[in-house]
């Protein structure tokens, strides 16, 4: 008997989409998503209807591990949106490709735009401010258990780490040697892939696995250092073909991957002065089980860190931020209102991923500052 | 035969636009679409939706409703697997997920009073962070809403200790077709003043009136429980098993089997804990002290230990949850023995459960179907999911050859059609099997008193 997977419309997602907690919008469900997709002419919508609805989807992923079925809502997503690539796409294509040029020009723009303007303008000057932030003062200082020897590295920035915040990188660098890892040649990657992939940019995608994979064979597959979350994750995902079908390369691949936040949980840690009373931990959905992140803030924060909520999304989204930016902001707001209910001003909301950094930054009252957990170490 | 408007005019669209502005009201195809389907996977196109937060606007929309025959379509989270909440007259979807607030929840009187979005889980979770305790568990209870709960009377795995919906609901505020607004029952946990209209709303599936606050009993929450997960050799072997556990005088708060179907979908879908050898499980729980729980586990070891087990294991605190995921998922994991299911819930004496399941397995081999059954052995009620392919030549008849005759040997053995999913689309055609003409006259006379115009989730059975 043939058993395909398919959508059972048993309801199990609605408890996980953002989108939905945050809307109470069944439309915008996967259950609905895949209800619609299975829904023939004439009973169903019109095919550019069905797209435009379909494509409002953040990726976060948790419809996919929530489901009986397996069934990913991203990923019927990604497919449908590069079956028909629209002029967001093309904007948000654009953006990945050529962060150097575009992010500064569009930050120097975005200080003229008033915020009453729609989204994605309305927010852009404060979302541009987040992307270029400047660290506070560091409040832990970490010395790294020296791991290695002769063991080489390179750091994967990511395209945040390389275009914006160089700093975190230069830290992320400092702490790989004192970890007694050897820098191998430094070379440039491209984006990790992830975006693209949600983005339907399928293409862009698999030219920035091929890019990598060169790359880091290029300088003999050394072990591969990450900081962001979502790179963490777009890195995991590369196929067997992104390697030729070469299974030992693939595995070696696998294993060099390295979340920073797992190679510093165990180092010596100085509590500075100005620690805040009240750490808020922002648990990314693409968070790797285990968490080290969580483990590291744990490590640092002590009593401080509030208690952490695991099913919140920042609500970034990639090409929605273009695509719905208004609901992108919705579930953006929602979830910096929900982190911060419990905190008073002058809490850290602390996270692993980039994205997740800019988005909540942007959403969140002044009062508090939202950084990488980079940002406040020395 | 009814006529209901087949399309909203232009001051009904307005007098609904008025009523729920922004976005608590719906009408592009996408809205529609997605809320004219529930997990029976049937479907129906609305004419629009409306969200209402407060229950003016569903006493208005009600008057209106009356007023213009247009049918009304209560919804929450739509889990339900009969069709209950799929409008196939039209009319109006009428989401409750916004009027999801635990409005009380008092110690003292041991009640909890909520809107009807409230999920389940969150009630249950806020209630026992005061001790408290509310018992329904439906498989659904992470993902279902107190509303819907109730309109289905849903029961589960702690039915047999506990009972089911209709024993925990107290009072009930519902908004009448015509839009009067009517208090049923109380805060007390007796009442005897009048016919029972709290009982009668409970499980009525919308067909009545729509449910917009409910005071609901609560017990003590039980000190501890402990679970345990027992394989045996076949069905036999579970049903010896149950009835050593019952021997020795204990009442478990849950008592489910899964048989040799049951297995192998689950197997499928993830990661299972038992022996190959295992052809049928029990799962049970009980609870109560810390120490009567410890005395309770060794006397059912004890007990067990005069039948023959292939795989024994334990859980307490969170980690029974484990155990009891397991048995969650099993009505989506049967998709892994056939794209299409045909999900009865049958309920037998509880004496007649062994005769039952093995007369509907010989339904299955004889129609070419694969028959799982599993559920609330503990107090007869059966799921029995027939796995088919609509796709194969002369499976849909099959299945449905099946479904008549699980039916059949059913009521031959005294038991009734559903005992806790209920009718709605997928059963409304064998009610008729199950209840006499009498009753059956009766029941509609009482459904005419509520609901003369027959607006309230016209076209299901109940």
């Amino acid at each position: 008997m043939a058993t395909p997977k398919a959508c059972v419309q048993c309801g199990k997602c609605l408890d996980v989409c953002p989108l939905f907690k945050v809307t109470g919008r069944e439309e915008l469900t996967p259950r609905a998503k895949f209800f619609l997709d299975g829904l023939d002419s004439p009973d169903g919508l019109s095919e550019k209807d069905f797209k435009s609805l379909a494509g409002l989807c953040l990726g976060c992923g948790r419809c996919e591990e929530n489901c009986p079925q397996n069934m990913s809502g991203p990923k019927l997503v990604s497919a449908l949106r590069s079956k028909s690539k629209d002029f967001k796409q093309t904007c948000w294509d654009l953006w990945l490709s050529h962060p150097g040029f575009i992010w500064p020009l569009a930050a120097a723009l975005s200080k003229f735009s008033p915020e009453s303007l729609p989204e994605p303008i309305g927010s852009s000057k404060k979302r541009m401010k987040s992307l270029f932030a400047k660290s506070p003062d560091s409040w832990a200082k970490l010395t790294p258990d020296l791991k290695f020897e002769d063991r080489k590295a390179l750091l994967f920035k990511g395209c945040v780490g390389n275009y914006a915040r160089e700093d975190w990188a230069i830290k992320a660098e400092r702490f790989m040697d004192g970890l007694g890892l050897v820098r191998a040649p430094e070379c440039d990657f491209a984006c990790c892939g992830s975006s693209y992939g949600s983005a339907g940019l399928l293409d862009r995608q698999a030219k920035a696995h091929k890019f990598n994979v060169d790359t880091w064979k290029a300088v003999d597959c050394p072990l591969l250092i990450i900081f962001c979350t979502t790179c963490l994750k777009g890195l995991k995902e590369y196929s067997l073909d992104d390697f030729g079908g070469d299974e030992d390369l693939f595995d070696k691949w696998q294993s060099s991957l390295m979340p920073l936040s797992s190679l510093l949980v165990d180092g010596d840690i100085t509590i500075l002065e100005n620690r805040p009373n009240q750490v808020i931990y922002h648990k990314p959905c693409h968070a790797p089980v285990p968490d080290y992140d969580l483990q590291l803030i744990e490590k640092i924060t002590e009593d401080r860190l509030l208690p952490v909520q695991k099913d919140l999304c920042c609500g970034f989204g990639g090409v929605m931020q273009l695509g719905a930016p208004d609901l992108s902001k919705q579930v953006g707001e929602s979830c910096a209102e929900t982190l911060t209910k419990n905190a008073h001003a002058g809490a850290q909301i602390l996270t692993g991923c980039s994205a997740c950094v800019i988005q909540l930054a942007t959403h969140t009252k002044n009062d508090f500052f939202t950084g990488h957990w980079l940002d406040i170490l020395e | 035969m009814k006529t209901y408007p087949d399309k909203l005019s232009r001051a009904q669209h307005k007098f609904l636009k008025k009523l729920f502005p922004e976005g608590d009201s719906g009408f592009t195809e996408g809205e529609l679409l997605s809320c004219g389907v529930d997990a029976s996977r049937k479907h129906a196109k609305p004419l629009a939706l409306v969200k209402p937060s407060t229950v003016q606007q569903v006493s208005e929309l009600l008057a209106w409703a009356q007023k213009d025959r247009m049918p009304i379509y209560p919804r929450a989270r739509a889990t339900n697997k009969v069709g209950g909440c799929v409008p196939v007259k039209k009319g109006i979807v009428v989401s409750m997920l916004g009027m999801n607030s635990i409005l009380d929840i008092d110690a003292q009187d041991f009640v909890a009073v909520v809107q009807p979005g409230v999920i389940t889980a969150d009630l249950q979770k806020a209630v026992e962070a005061k001790g408290l305790f509310y018992p329904p568990d439906p498989a659904s209870q992470k993902i279902s809403t107190i509303g819907g709960n109730i309109a289905t009377c849903a029961g589960g795995m702690r039915a047999v200790k506990y009972g089911v919906t209709r024993d925990y609901v107290l009072g009930l505020e519902v908004v009448l077709p015509g839009g009067e607004i009517i208090n049923t029952g109380g805060r007390t946990h007796k009442n005897v003043v009048g016919l029972d209209l709290t009982r009668l709303m409970v499980g009525s599936a919308g067909t009545l009136g729509l449910i917009t606050k409910a005071t609901l009993k609560l017990l003590p929450l039980p000190e501890t429980s402990a679970s345990m997960l027992i394989g045996f050799k076949d069905l036999s072997g579970c049903l010896k098993g149950a009835g050593a556990v019952f021997g020795c005088g204990i009442l478990p708060a849950a008592m489910e089997l899964m048989d040799h179907n049951t297995l192998k979908a689950l197997e499928m879908h993830s990661a299972v804990p038992w022996s190959s050898d295992t052809g049928g499980l029990l799962l049970l729980k009980i609870d109560g002290s810390q120490e009567s729980v410890t005395t309770d586990l060794l006397q059912i070891e004890k007990a067990l230990s005069s039948v023959i087990t292939t795989f024994i294991e334990k859980g307490s605190g969170d980690e029974q949850e484990r155990l009891w995921e397991l048995r969650r998922v099993i009505s989506p994991a049967a998709f892994n023995l056939g794209p299409d299911k045909q999900g009865e819930d049958v309920a037998v004496p509880r004496g007649k459960v062994a005769q039952a399941i093995e007369a509907y397995h010989e339904i299955g081999r004889k129609h070419g179907v694969i028959v799982l059954c599993f559920g609330h052995l503990g107090d007869g009620n059966i799921h029995v999911s027939v796995m088919y392919d609509k796709s194969a030549s002369g499976q849909s008849e099959s299945a449905l050859k099946a479904k008549k005759e699980i039916f059949e040997k059913t009521l031959a053995l005294g038991g009734t059609l559903s005992g806790e999913h209920g009718i709605g689309l997928t059963k409304a055609d064998y009610v008729g099997m199950q209840l006499g003409q009498t009753e059956m006259n009766l029941m509609s006379g009482v459904k005419t008193v509520f609901d003369p115009h027959n607006i309230m989730n016209p076209g299901k059975g109940v």
